[in-house]
């Protein structure tokens, strides 16, 4: 049932029938890409390896080439220690923050959130009736300008300065 | 620079690094610490406030002064060793509870709370909390002064108390006394307080020779001069109503007008 609702938002000729020409053209344009991406990559550690290794296949030597090998290496490891050491710091923060402040307290102002209430019970009073009458009526009919305008409700709590969000 | 040098430094920088990322996470679990003694955490021991009405000159409920008790193994409430313990969760909860048991009129429920329980970073929190609950109601947070509170912390007491009123809590000093010295110990905090708290008890004279630095009209004159609200409290009896009036001190608390009660049973504690 789901399955049939699902909306289709997007084609792909490769992914329909047919269409060989295209496929086979995309596949090859995909697997030249992918070697394009390994043969750099191959090419690079083997020469690396062979100014350890002798037995290794020999593809170039330059000192230059090495160099750069290991100045990128050290940087890459560098950047990856402090990147490191500031996520397992600030994790380990936030969870003692989350332990002691976000799940003990409300962190948003409740002081705020009780007028937004308040503003908001006494809209709906005026525009539907009173809470009790709301909340037992069996039939009710919306007039069209009972409906409410777009960001209405966003409108009451700027009005009265309530809107925490802008701060 | 050889890429030894540079693998020399680099170590260095991690090294640096790492120490300050200790160092920021002690700090902060030092900053988040609870308080080593956690008595009154215990669920176990039951707390409630009892409520003590404060009246106008006019003999109208102005407000109720909450003062912690605790159930005791034989059915009786008494007053909680470790006051300082109780965490302000706890309050709120206690609050609310008294709250509820009163009518919904914009009358001001006060409580103690110590040095340490206003410093803390929760304090704010508290404070936008507790007062979201109990609207209309207002809340009052009073202090008593004691002698050994740190001078080195006082400037961060100011600040909690500066923000708390932002918010609209009344801050006020629980029962100055007769001497000098509690002067000295509030002068520095005088700018924010709302009520200052005088209790007859400090001010009868036993021996008519007894030397008393200041009486209550010394402190009478110094609200209004602050304008801060006088309430005298441990009003037992008509002379003491009648120096009030006398002195023209607005709010009153004391046992002509009630006794602390158990908010739930209505009936008339000690």
């Amino acid at each position: 049932m789901a399955r049939k609702n699902r909306q289709q938002l997007y084609t792909d000729a490769y992914f329909e029938k047919g269409h060989w020409g295209l496929k086979i053209r995309q596949t090859l344009v995909g697997l030249l890409g992918w070697v394009c991406v390994f043969v750099p990559i191959v090419i690079t550690v083997l020469s690396f390896w062979a100014s350890y290794n002798p037995h290794i296949i020999h593809l170039w030597s330059y000192n230059e080439g090495i160099f750069e090998i290991k100045f990128i290496g050290i940087i890459l490891l560098f950047c990856f220690v402090l990147v490191s050491l500031f996520a397992v710091g600030m994790t380990i923060i936030q969870n003692r923050k989350r332990d002691r402040v976000v799940e003990q307290w409300p962190t948003f102002n409740p002081i705020n959130q009780r007028k937004r209430e308040d503003q908001l019970g006494k809209f709906m009073d005026q525009r539907f009736g009173d809470q009790e009458f709301r909340e037992n009526v069996r039939h009710y009919q919306v007039k069209p300008e009972q409906n409410l305008d777009t960001d209405q409700i966003h409108q009451l709590y700027e009005q009265h300065d309530l809107d925490d969000l802008d701060d | 620079m050889s890429l030894g040098q540079l693998e020399y430094y680099l170590l260095w920088a991690s090294a640096v690094m790492a120490v300050i990322v200790v160092v920021t996470i002690a700090i902060y679990y030092w900053y988040s610490r609870k308080t080593r003694n956690n008595y009154l955490e215990n669920d176990e021991i039951e707390l409630r406030y009892f409520i003590q009405k404060q009246v106008d000159f006019r003999g109208i409920t102005t407000g109720y002064e909450c003062l912690l008790r605790q159930h005791d193994w034989d059915g009786s409430w008494s007053l909680p060793q470790k006051l300082d313990s109780l965490p302000l969760q706890r309050v709120i909860f206690l609050l609310t509870d008294t709250f509820k048991s009163l009518p919904e009129e914009p009358i001001t429920l006060s409580i103690n709370l110590e040095f340490d329980q206003i410093i803390s970073p929760d304090f704010r929190y508290f404070v936008r909390w507790a007062l979201s609950r109990i609207a209309p109601m207002k809340l009052a947070v009073e202090y008593t002064v004691g002698p050994d509170q740190p001078r080195h912390k006082r400037g961060i007491f100011r600040r909690r108390i500066r923000e708390a009123r932002s918010y609209g809590m009344q801050f006020g000093i629980d029962n100055v006394g007769s001497s000098l010295n509690n002067l000295k110990n509030i002068e520095w905090i005088l700018p924010e307080v709302d009520s200052l708290k005088c209790s007859m008890r400090s001010f009868r004279k036993t021996d008519p020779n007894e030397w008393l630095d200041l009486n209550l009209q010394f402190w009478n004159r110094l609200s209004q001069q602050n304008h801060i609200e006088l309430i005298l409290m441990g009003i037992e009896n008509e002379a003491d109503q009648q120096l009030a009036d006398q002195l023209k001190i607005k709010t009153r608390q004391g046992y002509l007008f009630s006794r602390p009660v158990n908010p739930h049973e209505g009936s008339r504690h000690g």
